[in-house]
């Protein structure tokens, strides 16, 4: 049961990042993940100065309006487009390193230990449990971010054709009324609540990695939405029951194997994707050189016939088998007598190819 | 008298607050600032490969975390290259794939019946107090060439900032010294790692610069600044770190960079508004 | 006379850069017109601002007499191949359907007569074989093509389209033109940013010229292209 527990909470935190993740890598900010875990993570700590207890639920919502708050001042940096990335990645170092100051200052040896918040500890998620009006509802981290999931879900939903439109051509989204900056804005802050509640499970840096690797993948497999939105979910959920099947049989970090096994299968798709994949691209790659050299060969010969009949010297004979095989060439437009003829109609083909 | 412990981690630090000041110029003019963070995040397996393989050697886990940061690096190009994916998003699964990665070894690592291991999380978050001897001697043997190199090469990284033409007319390929700088980097960045930690190392490479880039008005200045920027900033958190209970030195090093950054900006053009207005 | 588009005193700044000075205009309904100019001297932005895509300094500006907000729905636009991003996982039907997408409003769906004219738009643009195709497959030319149908489907009363002509093959110009101007047949007013000054005078009927300032208007019978078009391109800008 608590196994089945510990893998139920690894495979919905998983979903829960690659949905807001996907919206977040196709409008170019997959970079905010990375940024929201910095400010989060001092958003944490100060919460925990003032409240002192950190079981306390005002944790979860001073994470929240921390994460909210710096990703809204990312959002009107965007539009002021100054470099304002310099500036902005200082500001997150800064707030980084001040939480880090703190931790070590104040925390001492509670539950706010550097190791803890970098990686988080799933392993113990299954212990954590949910209990409402004494009814024992399962991991707490199960529950919290399967809710956070289902509102992913429901926003991508109901404003389907706004985000899609918004991020595709935003200048005509405003134009007919639409605001690609509200859609920002929702996204934003759904990332924040999303990591906010998978930090606890998986840790910083982690969340980020379940936030872009599904999603490129999923990017690399298809080019239809709606295909990339279900592929991302089933890689999501793949990769987190490898990792964590990988760590028990290692027994390693739970989160670094689900990150690494997200990783790996992000590299296989990438080098053996059907038709997209590096190894097929190099192979396209030379068949469609051989083609192009084939190609200019008779065009060069069409181009400088000088009568009906163009001659082709014995060594081109085997350009012209490989096209008589790919069947660009019919019979009765090659004569094969000694050296192969051109004759007219073949050569009016070849200048139409 | 001089606490020879506050010594060696002073030195260190003015060291590597220098030489992350003056390449770092090189990266804020290129506009590549998340390319060390990149770097620094993709060390970590290779720290944990070099201790695996030859024990906590300094020079080993230095060898082997450049090697780590260049091969994630090289990978981001070479997948963003390769696919019609961006490079925020390669570059932030790539941060984040190899940390995990490198998590998996550390708690391999940590199984295993031998001490000395737990120094390795100082590498996350770097431990200036664990800085030794040897560190200093690597920054010297490494940070000290590397300047070199720079000032000897000062044409060729000048033109690669600005003016990629003049590499061009010189049968210099861009793509190469490209390479070259973003090797330096990465040993930069790996000779960072105990004092300063993966997480924080490239805001140390990055806030120097950005606060030199407001005030100089030539590369050379800025690059001078920047390593003097970083080196002040290195020894007065080292201090603070050493005098202060329970303040780590990484994180107050590049705390004090940052906040010279950010002031930097702020200020710098008011104060040029009021230069030229005569007013000053 | 209402107007299909009537500007007073625009002017549009980058920074401390005059882009744009003291612009007016008046482009009748029904009329297909041009507008050149150098590049950089303003015919972007003189639509982007007219459409509030970019902020003016200063200046009025009425679509049919009234306020952009009023006659929103009203206005197809076409925007710059530069504009959009292209490896977007879309598919042709998906993108011309968004024509609708204004007038259906927040939240809801498109509706099936949406679809319908969806495809039918595609037909006439000549893409119906392409329809389930992911754009990112499609040569720039047919790109074009599909942004014109989800312009059909929008059923506008006022075209504008930012250098549609820009890097598109033969078959794809023509069929450009073909729709352009049956639309113009039916009482529609087409605006172009243009740039090809050969071809000026068979497409278009009506000429805006700028750079920075208003070079020239009016309808290009009633004007001396010989004049005006050396005159537009060689001005330097705006008199600090």
């Amino acid at each position: 049961m608590i196994l089945f527990d510990l893998f139920m909470t690894g495979v919905i935190v998983s979903l829960a990042c690659a949905l807001p993740g996907l919206w977040l890598m196709l409008r170019g900010m997959s970079m905010l993940s990375d940024a929201l875990t910095h400010s989060v993570l001092l958003g944490i700590v100060v919460t925990y100065l003032f409240v002192g207890d950190v079981a306390s639920p005002w944790m979860f919502v001073g994470a929240v309006v921390s994460g909210v708050i710096t990703a809204l001042f990312i959002e009107r940096l965007q539009h002021r487009k100054v470099s304002a990335d310099a500036a902005v990645g200082l500001v997150f170092a800064g707030m980084f390193s001040v939480a880090i100051i703190l931790i070590t200052q104040f925390a001492g040896d509670t539950h706010l230990d550097l190791d803890a918040v970098l990686l988080g500890e799933i392993v113990f998620a299954p212990f954590d449990r949910m209990v409402i009006a004494g009814v024992d509802l399962g991991p707490r981290a199960l529950f919290m971010n399967a809710l956070v999931f289902v509102l992913s879900a429901l926003f991508m939903w109901v404003f389907w054709k706004e985000l899609v439109f918004t991020t595709f051509d935003a200048t005509s989204a405003v134009l007919v009324g639409f605001s690609p900056a509200i859609l920002s804005t929702g996204l934003v802050v759904l990332s924040s609540l999303t990591v906010v509640t998978a930090f606890d499970a998986v840790g910083a840096i982690l969340v980020v990695a379940f936030m872009t690797a599904a999603p490129a993948s999923a990017f690399l497999l298809t080019y239809r939405l709606k295909t990339m939105v279900w592929l991302t979910m089933f890689l999501a959920i793949t990769a987190a029951l490898l990792g964590i099947w990988g760590a028990m049989w290692l027994d390693v970090s739970v989160s670094g194997a689900m990150a690494t096994a997200a990783g790996v299968q992000f590299g296989m798709i990438w080098l053996f994707a059907p038709s997209r994949g590096l190894i097929a691209h190099a192979f396209e790659r030379r068949t469609l050189r051989y083609e192009v050299q084939l190609l200019a060969h008779l065009m060069h010969h069409v181009s400088h016939k000088h009568d009906d009949h163009t001659s082709l010297a014995p060594s081109s004979i085997a350009y012209v088998s490989e096209l008589h095989r790919r069947g660009w060439l019919e019979n009765g437009q090659i004569t094969m007598a000694g050296s192969a003829r051109l004759t007219e109609v073949g050569g009016r083909n070849i200048s139409e190819a | 008298m001089i606490d020879s412990v506050l010594f060696v981690i002073g030195i260190a630090a003015v060291l590597i607050g220098g030489v992350s000041g003056a390449l770092g110029t090189v990266m804020v003019l290129r506009k590549r600032s998340l390319l060390g963070d990149a770097i620094a995040h993709a060390t970590l397996p290779g720290v944990a490969i070099a201790y695996l393989l030859f024990g906590k050697n300094p020079l080993m886990l230095v060898i082997g975390a450049s090697v780590a940061g260049i091969i994630g690096v090289a990978l981001v190009v070479l997948i963003t290259n390769t696919t019609r994916l961006r490079t925020d998003v390669v570059m932030g699964m790539m941060l984040a794939v190899f940390f995990g990665v490198g998590m998996v070894l550390l708690t391999y690592i940590q199984k295993l019946p031998t001490t000395g291991q737990a120094g390795l999380m100082s590498f996350v978050f770097g431990q200036a107090a664990a800085v030794v001897w040897d560190d200093v001697v690597l920054l010297l043997v490494f940070g000290l060439p590397i300047i070199g190199i720079v000032m000897l090469a000062w044409p060729v990284v000048h033109a690669f900032c600005f003016d990629q033409a003049w590499l061009q007319a010189r049968g210099l390929s861009g793509f190469a010294v490209d390479i070259v700088v973003m090797f330096l980097i990465s040993v930069i960045v790996a000779l960072g790692l105990p004092m300063v930690g993966a997480l924080l190392m490239s805001a140390l490479l990055i806030a120097p610069a950005v606060a030199a880039r407001q005030w100089a008005t030539s590369m050379s200045g800025m690059m001078f600044l920047a390593a003097i920027i970083g080196a002040s900033c290195g020894i007065a958190g080292a201090y603070v770190s050493a005098t202060f209970e329970r303040i780590p030195t990484g994180p107050t090093i590049v705390l004090l960079c940052v906040f010279i950054a950010l002031l930097s900006l702020v200020i710098a053009p008011r104060w040029r508004a009021m230069v030229n207005r005569g007013a000053v | 006379m209402t107007m299909a588009l009537s500007v007073r005193d625009l002017t549009v700044a980058y920074g401390d850069t005059p882009v744009l000075w003291d612009i007016d205009a008046d482009i009748p309904i029904g009329c297909m017109a041009a507008i050149i100019g150098p590049n950089g001297a303003g015919k972007s932005t003189f639509i982007k601002a007219a459409l509030e895509l970019t902020p003016k300094l200063t200046g009025e500006v009425q679509f049919f007499g009234q306020p952009l907000a009023a006659v929103r729905q009203q206005i197809a636009y076409v925007p710059q191949r530069a504009a959009i991003d292209w490896d977007f996982p879309i598919t042709v039907e998906e993108v011309a359907v968004m024509g609708a997408y204004g007038q259906r409003g927040w939240f809801r769906r498109p509706r099936k007569e949406d679809y319908q004219r969806a495809l039918d738009s595609l037909e006439i643009v000549g893409l119906g074989q392409y329809r389930t195709r992911p754009i990112a497959q499609l040569s720039g030319g047919q790109q074009q093509r599909t942004f014109l149908a989800r312009a059909l489907v929008q059923q506008a009363d006022i075209w504008i389209l930012d250098e549609p002509f820009q890097g598109v093959d033969a078959e794809t110009e023509r069929a450009l033109v073909t729709v352009l101007h049956g639309l113009k047949a039916k009482g529609k007013t087409i605006i172009a940013v243009h740039h090809d000054l050969q071809t000026l005078p068979r497409y278009f009927d009506y000429l805006f010229a700028v750079n920075a300032r208003r070079v020239a208007e009016g309808y290009i019978k009633d004007i001396r292209l010989d004049e005006v078009i050396p005159q537009t391109f060689s001005l330097v800008g705006v008199p600090a």
